[in-house]
Parts: structure tokens; sequence; C-alpha cells
């Protein structure tokens, strides 16, 4: 079962020429561009066009960058691109948004200075936290990504605040880096005489890829908000009076709260055994029925096979740009609005297989025919969802019509509570499956992935350690470790080459012509692991430990070569040199910090992602030290 | 005139199996409970909060018990004899460690990945270093597992790598499904080839290299064979890597036919490295997958068997008795039943230093007779001689059996204390094999030594090549005892000088005309005009499951059920009579399949039982079989469970009838 996938994604090929060497074949992924979300509606940051008359201390610029040894402050250069609050004594205010939101799904970018403060408030009035949290082990609902408190003054002291929700853990990226923001609001919703009905809500806040609330409910405005009532519409402000933040890359949609929805339900149900969709004539009719909804839970019996025809109205609420996304379980199915074909997958197709179709509709209604061809007796459902203008996505299936496959729900996770843990296991990467590869967790709660069979760092990241449950829970057929964090991105090649000049192409995989031999790793008194590898006559120890305090990675590297080797450092879209040999990798994904190397002077290359930074480490006994930090 | 000579044949086999189960049961007790006179079963007890899911087993020079484990852990159990054994972590984080030896103060393992080497430099009872001693390529299937070290005279060190599995063995990078010698320093040389599960690992004191093989594609049953440089076992995958310059033979895939009829002796006389095995072990009779070899080398503190191997199986967590001979140069021999009951699946046996053996076992993922999930024990000889068939030895003519004790002249030298018969299996690409081209033997005369402890057996029906079953049911000790295990598979490669003189029995003709069972009806009856009222499938998932809980159905509704088998071994499907207690109704079924014996594999390993109901045949992986059925007038819960020796007591779902 498993297996056969595995075969699939498993592109690694190996030779093995003199003791063990393992090369990776060339190749390539390719990715057709489709449309998956309707546009987002962006922020054009040319000028403060898009916010109320604020005080001086909003700006836009081309560039920042944070100085680490010096608290709440930026270093601009001029542009445009990236809104920049530098408070002042006077002034400082709060910045508006020109527009006003109800239901809104906000993405942006957020850099904070060393122990900067500052937050977004949604409808001026409920605050998602924006703090720098670097490096706390604990998230409060002070800290960035919490929804804040609110405030009472009447109460008493030590109660004033209450109804703070802090993040499910702290996401925080180092001080100086671009950290990303995914939020999903509901306004709170009134009957016709403005009475409060339902309470505001963030459906879903997310922070640098970790999912830090879900469906939480706001009792009222949180503290230091900018208006004390409650209304249906509002708008965005950002906190300008505490400290020096920055925001790039702010876009949103607006949601009006209606509804695509259906009505006058005909279900068909067909006997089929065919991966294509035969005539109807040439089939069995089980039943015709009105319905209420549309699900693959309506094929009748134990693990049939069935076609599901539905048929009705499509009630489309306003005119403009509808996208429809449709999926099928290891089956077939289609689409039609107005007679016409939306969305075709008939014949066989997984879950994977995600269709997706823009069109114009107008405002009314409209017949539709949903076809679901269940043609595998054991695996079930399809769903439908669409988006339209000023409409969250929506499914248009019944909840229970696609439940996940009824796996192992048996769940092993490795901590690192108190010492040092390591494990061996697959790592997947970029799509690829990695053998030999160890984890090590550390209760410093910064954790890596190093891969012995390329003498690379692959990759690292902090919270919780390594779910284990696809290797330990019945035969294990994945085999694999995963990161219990969104590690930060790796480039995955050899850490480690010979080049025969400085143009020369980094290798993606250990080269034909150079003798790779893993030996294994040494730990020291604290359980730390040196990991030890040989090219050709090269001897290569990498340790790596955790920084005592902060969210950081000191890697030290001993060499002893016989003739010159290069190290590949990072590997991103872009590179910035930053002053003190430190490097922004990746537009600021995460930093490092290359000081105290004398005599080495690392490059900065274009390469196939974009750029590339090496440094050349002469023949002899040398040794490195850096710092990555994120 | 033939087919008359044929059904006494069959009687005749049929009958020796009957009379093997008569004499099993008129002995007081369960065979478990008998062999426990001589052999027992003693738990070495685990910490709740270790998963000891046994990989390898070796013991220190101080004679603490190093365990390594499927999650990757190396234990140090101190004082493993008594009941309050103290464990320690050695090592972790390693990639399902699957095997374990100690050598120089320091404990080799194979990973999935590589050959290791860990250290306790600082004395402090934890390795400190982990050294890669040779690295070899993965596919990332997870069925590339990798079993050993176990160490040559010389200091070298043996592995053996498994095919993975893409709905069948599959060498998807190189060196899986070959056996490789390592130095110390990390040289590696390939050493032989033709491997598909090779979990068990064995070097005789002869230096001989021997590994235990399971059931599967080209393998018709678990067997033990002898490697030397260059030699080819049988599954053809690891052969896609013969041009590679370090190949020690040239023998490609393409040499070998899928399907030629011929058993594997015969194919392999085509090629001059190509091994038949030393020792069959008939499938479901000794064990379903082969584990761990161990030689008896305790100098007789382990009872009367000295020299000999003792052989585990994971599926029937038991262990099976081997006594090997060497004949032309050629390793051959008996194999026996031996202890079985053991808590979980065999992986690992080790000698402790009191002579008494530590038994490593695990089941995640792979499912036992045994229950529990991962266990440690140790079987201790008590002292007492157990009435057996210590030794066979071929001879040209015949068989020596020699006993542990001396036997009763009277019962020794009467023929019809013997029964014997030949069969073998088929060499092919499917999965699996049927008993093929089974023979009659005639035992023409029976002689005792001189110290009552050998019988010479002149015997008509010997064939080279073939399995030759036997029984010495009748046999008594001179004190009157019966045999313990009375039953043994000597595999008969070779004769002293080279000549069979065994008359020949002419050979019956084959029928095609499989066994019928009429609870099995893969026809829809013609009776039912309008097709059957309701259609199921139920398939099944790795680890022994089926994929479903339940299915429901009418009473007395025509049922068509569609069995469709997903995984990676044997499966049937077979639907049990409800009762007081369903449940109870499965475990009988279960254990008759079980009883059935060589017959199991003819009948799909269905008992011919009132209690079943309806029922597939034995489906190889990736196959489907309709069964079309009525169902049961009475509204209940019938149990549904794949009876396959070892499997009915896991495998199951229920069957609503409403």
């Amino acid at each position: 079962m498993d297996h056969k996938r595995i075969g699939t994604l498993v592109l690694l090929l190996y030779c093995s020429i003199t003791s063990c060497d393992h090369q990776k074949s060339e190749h390539t992924v390719s990715k057709i561009a489709v449309e998956k979300v309707l546009p987002f509606t962006e922020m054009d940051l040319e000028d403060m066009s898009p916010f109320k008359p604020v005080a001086d201390n909003w700006q836009i610029v081309g560039d920042v960058y944070v100085d680490q040894t010096k608290k709440r402050t930026f270093v601009q250069s001029p542009g445009t691109g990236i809104l920049l609050n530098t408070p002042e004594k006077g002034i400082k205010e709060n910045l508006f948004t020109t527009f006003e939101h109800g239901d809104i799904e906000l993405e942006f970018d957020v850099m904070m200075p060393v122990h900067s403060n500052s937050g977004v408030y949604f409808q001026g009035r409920y605050e998602i936290q924006l703090l720098d949290s670097w490096g706390k082990l604990e998230a409060q609902h002070s800290d960035i990504g919490g929804i804040y408190q609110r405030w009472d003054k009447t109460r008493e002291k030590g109660k004033k605040g209450f109804d703070g929700h802090p993040p499910r853990m702290n996401a925080a990226k180092a001080p100086g880096l671009w950290q990303h923001f995914r939020i999903i609001f509901h306004a709170p919703r009134f009957d016709e005489a403005g009475n409060k009905i339902q309470n505001a809500s963030f459906e879903e806040v997310w922070l640098n890829g970790i999912l830090l609330h879900e469906d939480q409910e706001l009792s009222g405005p949180t503290r230091a908000g900018a208006f004390e009532d409650e209304k249906p519409l509002g708008p965005l402000m950002i906190q300008g009076d505490h400290a020096a933040v920055a925001l790039r890359n702010i876009k949103y949609k607006l949601f009006s709260g209606e509804k695509v929805s259906l009505s006058n339900i005909m279900m068909q149900e067909y006997e089929n055994e065919s991966q294509a969709i035969p005539a109807y004539e040439q089939l069995k009719l089980i039943r015709e029925i009105p319905a209420d909804s549309m699900s693959a839970l309506m094929a009748s019996g134990q693990n049939p096979r069935r076609i599901l025809d539905f048929n009705g109205t499509l009630n489309v609420p306003v005119t403009g740009e509808y996208l429809f996304e449709m999926r099928v379980s290891g089956a077939g199915g289609t689409f039609n609005i107005d007679g016409q074909s939306i969305i075709d997958l008939d014949g066989d197709f997984n879950y994977d297989d995600v269709r997706y179709k823009k069109l114009d509709l107008e405002k009314g209604q409209h017949p539709f025919s949903l076809v679901y061809n269940k043609h595998r007796p054991y695996r079930i459902g399809f769903q439908l969802f669409v988006e339209g203008p000023g409409i969250q996505k929506q499914a248009l299936h019944a909840p229970r019509s696609y439940v996940p496959s009824l796996g192992n729900l048996e769940r092993v996770r490795l901590n690192a509570d108190s010492e040092p843990v390591m494990q061996r296991s697959f790592i997947m990467h970029d799509n690829e499956k990695r053998t030999h590869c160890i984890s090590v967790g550390t209760p410093k709660k910064i954790h890596y992935s190093f891969d012995l069979a390329f003498g690379s760092l692959l990759q690292a990241w902090g919270g919780d350690f390594l779910e284990v449950s696809k290797m330990w829970v019945a035969r294990g057929a994945q085999q694999l470790g995963e990161p219990l964090g969104v590690p930060i991105a790796r480039h995955g090649n050899p850490d480690f080459a010979f080049l025969e000049s400085e143009k020369s192409v980094w290798p993606d995989s250990i080269p034909l012509d150079t003798k790779y031999r893993q030996l294994g790793y040494n730990m020291d008194s604290n359980g730390a692991p040196t990991f030890m590898t040989q090219l050709n006559d090269a001897l290569v120890k990498n340790k790596l430990m955790p920084s005592d305090t902060l969210r950081s990675l000191h890697r030290s590297i001993d060499i002893a070569s016989g003739e010159d080797i290069w190290h590949k450092l990072a590997e991103g879209s872009s590179i910035e040199a930053l002053p003190n040999e430190s490097y922004a990798i990746d537009d600021k994904d995460y930093f490092l910090d290359f000081s105290g190397n004398e005599g080495y002077k690392p490059v900065v290359r274009k390469s196939g992602h974009g750029q590339e930074l090496l440094v050349k480490i002469p023949k002899g006994n040398q040794k490195i030290m850096y710092k990555i930090t994120w | 005139m033939n087919n008359i000579y044929k059904s006494i044949v069959r009687l005749g086999l049929l009958f020796a199996l009957v009379i093997m189960a008569e004499v099993t049961f008129a002995q007081s007790g369960s065979i478990q409970e008998r062999e426990s006179k001589y052999y027992k079963i003693v738990d070495v007890p685990i910490p709740e909060d270790i998963v000891l899911e046994v990989g390898g087993l070796a013991l220190t020079d101080d004679d603490k018990l190093g365990v390594s484990t499927r999650r990757g852990e190396v234990w140090l159990i101190d004082k493993p004899y008594g009941t309050a054994p103290v464990y320690n972590r050695y090592a972790h984080g390693l990639h399902e460690a699957l095997g374990l030896a100690y050598r120089d103060k320091g404990f080799y393992l194979a990973q999935r990945g590589e050959l290791t080497r860990l250290e306790d430099s600082n004395g402090d009872g934890k390795a400190d270093m982990y050294k890669t001693v040779y690295a070899w390529p993965l596919s990332g299937n997870y069925h590339d597992y990798s079993y050993g070290p176990k160490f040559t005279k010389n200091g070298d060190m043996i592995v053996t790598l498994n095919l993975g599995w893409t709905g069948y063995g599959n060498s998807l990078v190189k060196w899986r499904g070959w056996m490789l010698r390592i130095t110390p320093e990390g040289e590696m040389t390939p050493l032989a080839t033709g491997l598909r599960s090779p979990a068990g690992l064995g070097v005789n004191g002869e230096d001989a290299i021997f590994y235990t093989e399971n059931q599967g594609d080209w393998v018709g049953s678990g067997r033990m064979t002898h490697l030397e440089l260059g030699d080819f076992a049988g599954s053809p995958e690891g052969l896609k890597w013969t041009d590679d310059p370090r190949s020690p033979l040239k023998l490609k895939m393409e040499d070998i036919k899928d399907s030629s009829g011929l058993s594997l002796y015969e194919y392999a006389k085509k090629f001059p490295n190509m091994k038949a095995p030393a020792i069959w072990f008939p499938h479901t009779i000794l064990g379903i997958s082969t584990s761990d070899i161990l030689i008896d080398d305790t100098g007789g503190k382990f009872g009367p068997f000295e020299g000999q191997m003792l052989v585990g199986d994971q599926g029937h967590s038991k262990i099976m008795r081997v006594a090997l001979e060497k004949v032309n140069g050629v390793y051959q021999g008996a194999a026996f039943p031996f202890v079985e009951g053991f808590s979980s699946g065999i992986l690992r046996m080790i000698w402790g230093s009191d002579h008494s053996m530590f038994v490593g076992m695990t089941s995640r993922g792979w499912a036992s007779t045994g229950k529990e999930p991962y266990g440690l024990q140790r079987l201790v000889w008590t002292g007492k001689t157990p009435f057996e068939i210590k030794t066979v030895k071929a001879l040209d003519d015949g068989f020596e059996l020699e006993f542990t004790k001396p036997v009763d002249r009277q019962s020794a030298e009467d023929i019809s204390s013997y029964r014997f018969a030949t069969f073998t299996y088929k060499y092919h690409k499917a999965y699996g094999s049927p008993i093929v081209d089974e023979g009659d033997m005639k035992v023409h005369s029976a002689k005792l030594s001189e110290d009552g402890k050998k019988v010479k057996l002149m015997l008509h029906g010997m064939r080279l090549g073939y399995i030759h079953q036997f029984k010495a049911g009748g046999v008594r000790s001179v004190k009157g005892e019966s045999l313990l295990h009375d039953t043994g598979f000597y595999t008969l490669n070779e004769v002293p000088g080279g000549l069979l003189r065994s008359p020949q029995i002419p050979k019956m003709p084959t029928s095609t005309k499989e066994v019928v069972q009429a609870k099995r009806t893969n026809t829809m009856p013609a009776t039912w005009m309008d097709g059957p009222d309701e259609k199921r499938v139920v398939g099944t998932i790795p680890g022994l499951k089926f994929d479903k809980e339940e299915i429901e159905v009418s009473r007395q509704s025509k049922v068509q059920l569609t069995f469709r088998n997903n995984d990676d071994m044997l499966h049937n499907l077979v639907i049990v009579n409800t009762g007081q207690e369903p449940s109870k109704n499965a475990d009988i079924v279960a254990e008759e399949a079980l009883a059935l014996g060589l017959d199991g594999e003819k009948l799909n390993y269905v008992p011919d039982s009132d209690l079943v109901l309806y029922h597939t045949g034995i489906l190889q992986p990736g196959t489907q079989e309709d069964i079309f059925f009525q169902a049961p007038k009475r509204r209940g819960t019938y149990w549904i469970i794949c009876s396959f020796p070892g499997h009915g007591s896991i495998m199951r779902m229920k069957l609503i009838v409403n």
C-alpha cells in the first residue's frame, strides 16, 4: 500500500564506489502555476494614502535593518514598500486604515527591533500583540501573537487585566527578521436593535507557519483599543505610541458575511464500477431523492461502488469573480454550472489532485450538477469549495463528505526536556526522502537535523522536538521523523565540496569523484554530538550547540585537509551582508553571524535558488565558527 | 488403476498426519506443558516505561546483557538472570537496530543504513562514540531492514540486507538482497546474494555462514542456506547489481525464469553457485517467519543437543532444532520442533553465562502467536533429558536415527513404528508455494545398534532434493516413554558416496484436481436469478488487520463478499458460527487451523469444522476472491477471522447479522 507511494517519492538514486558514496540524481519538480485563491487586496505602500492622516512617527521606507546592540531602533533607507513607525517623544500616534472592516482575512510581514512593542487592533478594538518575544520559553498574552488582555480599572488590583489569550506556543523569530502573520477575524454580530448577539472572534491566527489560535471568541475590546464600544465595522489600527515596528506585504480580503447556497437538490444514485462515468442508461438507478446537502456518505451500502448525481440550484448572492475548488478521494467527479463544465475530474483521482476554476457569475440562481463517481469500494470522499467577491472560502459539501483516512491514531512524540535527545530516521526535505538523518533535540528547545550521508545541516527549528509516529507505530511504513515546529529552510546540498574554482557550480549531491565516508559521531560530557565525515583525505568535524538564552544555533567546524575545501554557509532568495560580518539569509528569514573568523572572506554569488554564501577553507588544520539565528 | 494407487498414497500421507495428531493428544498435558519439564521459559522482567522491542542481544565481558531495540536504544541489563534485573540505557537514537554483537569492549550493530560500533570511552555506562564502520545506501522503503552483525573466525562481520517491498520483494538500491562481509576497519566485500528477508544469521564452528529466509515471492517456505563467496540463494532481485566490479558473481536477473515448474534444488543444478537450502522449515509446521540461528556450544550444559542449531520463529513464537551434517561437502540435515509458547515474536537468541538461552522478542507490525508486543525471556534446561530423535544421518539407502535415550528394541525394530514421505516446493516468482510432488516411502527394515540408541532404517522412495518428512511415533524408550516430538523433516541434497541406492517407488501421476471445499463458493449459484441481495467488500491492511471492524448483512440475504488482500502476506477470510461466546468459536477455529499441519496449505488453512460457515481460499498479496453465501438465519454477531496459522488470534472482524 504505502510502499508504492514511497517508491515514487524516493528520487534518491545511490551509487556506491568505494566505501559508501551517496549520489543524488538530478530531478526537477515541475510546478504549474494555478490560482488557488482569489487575489487579496494589496495595500499599496508607495505612500501613506491607505491610512488616515497621522503624525510623522509613521513613514514609508525602502529597507530596514535592526542593529542588535540597540533597543527599539531601526536603521532605515529611503524607498517604498515598508511601513515604518519610529515614535519619539510627542510624536507617537496610532495608525488607522482608511477602510473599515467587519470580517477580514489579513496577512502581513512584521519586523520587531530589539525589545520593541506594538500591536494590530482589528476594528481598532481587538489586539493581536506584536512584541520582541524572541527566546522566551513560555509565551503570555502579552507576547507576539497573543490576544492582549482586556482591562477594567474598576476591578481590584491584580485583577484589572482579564480575558487575555496566550498563543499556543512562542513562535517568535529574532528581532530584525521578517515574521509572517495570517489572521482570519470575525466581527461581532448585532440584531436590528443593535444588541450584540455574537462575540467577535479570531477564526485562525498563524505566526511563522504555526497556528496560535483557533476559533477564539473575544468577550469585548482589549486594553488600549481606540474604542470602548463594539460595532459591525471599524478601521484596522496599528499601535504607534509604544515602540518602533515595521510592516510590509500587507494584504487583506474583506468579507460581507454573505454566502453561496444550494437549494432544490435532487440526488440520483446509480450502481457503477467503471472509472469513466458511463451513460446513465447503462446503469441501474438505485434511488432518486431530494436532499438538503451533498455528501459522499450518501452512497448507500457498505463500501459500495456508486455514482451520486446531484442536481439543483446554486444561489449566487452577488455578481463577480468566483473560484471553485474540487477534489475527490480515489474517485472521479464533475461539476457543472448552467450546463457548462466547470471542473472535470472524470477518471481516477486522489485527494492531492485538486482542481480549481475561476469564473464570473451573475447574481441570482444557476442550475448546477455535481457527479461523484465512487468507483473504488473502500475509498470515500469529495469536497467542493467556493470563494467569491467578499465571500470567504466556504464548503458546498456536507461537513463529513470527506473524512481523512482511517489511519492509526496512535501518536508517539519525542521530547528533549532534561538532556539532549538524538533520533535517526528518514526526513522529508523539499519532497525528497533523506535516509541517513539524525535529529538532535535539546532542552533549550532548539533542535536540528543533520544529514549524515551529505554531511549537512538539513534543518533547525524551535519549540517541541520530534514526532516519530510514522516510524514507531505498526510497521512504520514511512520511517519518518517529523519536526514539531516549523524549520528554517536549508539548502540540503552537501555542506562541503572541493571546487575547481570560485565559479564552479555547487554540487547538489556528493560528486562521483569525491570519496565520501560517514565516520559517525562522538558525544561530549553533556551528550552533545560532534559529527565526523571524510571527503577524500579531508576530515571534517561538525558540532552544533544551541544558544544558552536565545534561538540560535552555534556551529563549529574543524577541518584537517590536504587541499582547499569550500563550505556552503547558506542559500536563499537573497543574501544581504550586514555590518559585523553578519548576513541576513533568504530575505531576512534568518541571520548568519560569521564574525570572529579572521582571514576568511565569505562570498555571495548567484545560485539556482537565488543566492548562496560560500567560504573557502584553506588546506591545513582549520577551525571556523558561526551562528545561525532565527 | 492409477487413480486408486494415488488415493492409497494420499491416504497413507493423511494417515501419517492423523497419527501425528493422535499421539500428540494421547500424551498428558499440552505440548507446552510437556516441553516445560525439560526446558522452562522464564520471564526477564521489563520495567513498565521501557519499550524493549528486541532487535539484538549480546553479552558483555562483565556478564551484562546488551539489548538493542527497534526504537533505536541499547539497554545494558545487570543481573539479567534474577528477578530484579537493573536496566541502564547505554545508547539511543539509532535507526531500528536489528542485531547486536559485543567485542573489544564495545558493541557492533546494524542500523537501517549502516554498521555501527558503540563505545563507552569514559566508563560512565553510556556510549559516547557512535562510529560508522560502514554505511550502505537506502531507498527509503520501510522494508529495507538490515540485520547483524555476526563475527567470522578472523573477526570480520557479516550483515544481511532485506529487500524492499513494492508489491513484491524489490532491490531498490545497491546491495539490498545481499550478504556483506565487513572488516572492523570498514572494508566491505559483497559476499553473496539471492536473499529476500534474511532475519537470521549464524556462523558455525567450521566458520561456515548460514542465513535463514522467510517465505515470500521466490521462497516457497522458510529455510536455512549455507552461503559462500559468490553464492546465489534464489531470490533474483539482488542480481540487479552483479555488474558492479565488486560483485563476486555474474549471474543476471534475466537468467532466472519466473516459473520453470522446477524446485529450487533442480533449478540450482543449472548454475554452479546457485544454492539449494541446507534445511527447509515447512511453512506453518516449523514456523512461518524464521529468525535467529543459535549454535549450541554450551558443552552439554543445555541438554543433549551439543553442536546443533536452534532456530527461532517470529510469527509462531517458537524455537526449532536443527541437526546438520555435511555430506560430500554439502550441508544438510533434519529440523524438529523444539520449544513453543514464548510471549512474543522471537527475533534473537543468545547464550547467557549460565548456559540458559536469552530470547528477545518483538511483534509490532508483524504479529505473532505470543500476544505481547515485545518481550525478553530465558529458556532454561531443567537438567532432565527429553526423549527425542537427536540426529538423523543420511545413508545411501536410508537414514540412521539416533535417540537421546536407549530405545526399546521391539518398538525400534518394528517397521510400523515409522512413517516416511517426501515432498518439495516450487521455485517461482509467486508468493510462497503449495506442497508439490509428494511421494510415498516404505520402510524396508529397521535395525537397532548395540548401544540401543541408533536405528538404521532401510528405505524405499528416497529422493535427492526433496524434503523427507518422518515420524517415529511407535518408538518407545526402554522405560516406555513416547518421543516428546516424534516428527521431523530431513532436507536431502546428497547421500554418502554420491549414489542413491534407495529403490524408487514409481511416481504417481499428479492430479490437477484441487481439494473441493463445500463452504467456499466462488461462482454465483444459478438459483440466484436476481443476483445477490447484498455485496460486501473486505480488504486487508498491513499489520494483520482487516480494513474494517465489522460488516452488516440482513439475515438470510444472498451475499456476494469480495475479499481483497492488500497486504504483503498470505491471508484468507473465514466466517465462524456464532454461539454463546462467538469469540471462543473463533479461537477454536484458529487453533484447529494451526493443527492442520502440512495438509493446511491444501485446505487453505480452513479446518473441516461445523464452526466454519463460509470461507475464501488463501489469497496471494494483491489478489482478490468473491464468495457467495446465504447469510445465517440467526441474528447476532459472527466472527470473521484469517485462519492462516498465527494470524487467527489477531486478525479478526465481526459480521453482524440483523
